[in-house]
């Protein structure tokens, strides 16, 4: 059964990049354009990773972050973090608050296929999501920046 | 004995050239797989520009609303290309002979450091004009200075300058511009430069020219 990942960004221009992407990678697609409503579809579709921007209108991604994690649910979903934010302070946040990477735009397809990857067969296995090691999560101290967008 | 010797030394010999072969075609595979990563290199990252160079131009021409081509063009500006520091300037209609004026219409992130309005005489106005070149600091890590923005992208309709979108430093994670960044660039040049024409026209006249407009 196809694997389902839920994009939440309030750029349509993203979502359709990282959409685009993501289903080349053998994912089927889900997307909200906020965190509140990245919230509801997720607790709703329950899907197998998220996608995550950090700023956005309405709910933004670390209080949405923060809701998944508390609602069983959710609370191991894989949840990648993606924002062009690097300053240490917003991954430590999104670190403090359970995200499984953190992934810095722009990234390349490669990168974002490699991330989700991983942190599926992470979940899959059983693996704990909160510490997992994730290509580019400063968690690691070594954050993606993708070089070519 | 000598028998012996004579097959045993044939047998090590055709041992040594068998080994020797087997060497050589694994040197070969190895050059060939090496070869084979390197066009699976060149492969992913001609795939990975023609999708951002499809979804750009796509998402350019999904809207006939001014503000949400504009919103298109900022979007694709900071994930696409990783500057958050920009502004959009546009080509003030004046009197035949006087002074082209750039006026500033939005702007994200540089509003302390874009300035409002740019005139012809203005080292800035020849950047905004320029037609050749959109990366102005190409090598370095690019700097925040409001009269030596890091790229200025021309818009233009056939010929004609209806406007600018500059911008200002880079994200940290982004040292400098490169090639697909320009590729990114020459395509905004034309079709972000179409995309805002045909919404304000459609602004203007939508109503008459369709039917259905406000």
């Amino acid at each position: 059964m196809t694997k389902r990942v839920l994009i939440v960004d309030d750029s349509p221009t993203v979502l359709m990049l990282h959409g685009i992407i993501v289903k080349d990678a053998g994912y089927e697609v889900i997307t909200a354009k906020n965190g509140q409503e990245g919230v509801d579809v997720a607790l709703r579709e329950k899907p197998d990773a998220i996608l995550l921007d950090l700023i956005m209108p309405v709910m933004d991604g670390l209080s949405a972050l923060r809701i998944l994690r508390s609602r069983p649910e959710t609370e191991k979903t894989p949840i990648v973090v993606v924002t062009t934010r690097s300053e240490e302070k917003y991954a430590a946040s999104a670190r403090a608050a359970g995200c499984s990477g953190f992934l810095l735009k722009p990234f390349n397809r490669e990168a974002l296929a490699t991330t989700l990857h991983r942190v599926v067969e992470h979940a899959v296995q059983g693996s704990p999501v909160q510490g997992s090691p994730v290509q580019g999560s400063p968690v690691q101290g070594n954050p993606i920046s993708g070089g070519t967008p | 004995m000598s028998d012996s010797g004579v097959t045993d030394v044939g047998v090590g010999t055709q041992a040594e050239s068998t080994a020797a072969d087997l060497a050589s075609e694994l040197a070969e595979a190895r050059a060939a797989l090496r070869r084979m990563e390197q066009l699976r290199a060149a492969a992913d990252s001609e795939h990975n520009a023609l999708t951002n160079l499809f979804v750009i131009t796509r998402g350019l021409h999904e809207s006939l609303d001014r503000a949400q081509v504009s919103d298109v063009v900022r979007d694709i500006i900071i994930n696409f290309v990783g500057c958050e520091e920009l502004a959009f300037y546009e080509a003030s209609l004046t009197e035949p002979g006087a002074p082209l004026v750039f006026e500033r219409r939005w702007v994200f992130g540089a509003e302390e450091i874009a300035p409002e309005q740019v005139v012809s005489g203005d080292p800035l106005f020849e950047r905004l004009s320029h037609t050749g070149y959109f990366v102005l600091q190409k090598d370095a890590m690019p700097t925040r200075s409001p009269s030596d923005p890091s790229a200025v992208i021309p818009l233009r309709v056939d010929e004609s300058h209806i406007g600018a979108v500059v911008l200002f430093g880079l994200l940290p994670q982004r040292t400098h511009f490169e090639l697909l960044d320009e590729e990114i660039f020459a395509i905004l040049s034309r079709h972000a430069a179409h995309a805002l024409y045909a919404a304000t026209l459609h602004q203007r006249f939508g109503a008459g020219m369709t039917g259905t407009g406000p």
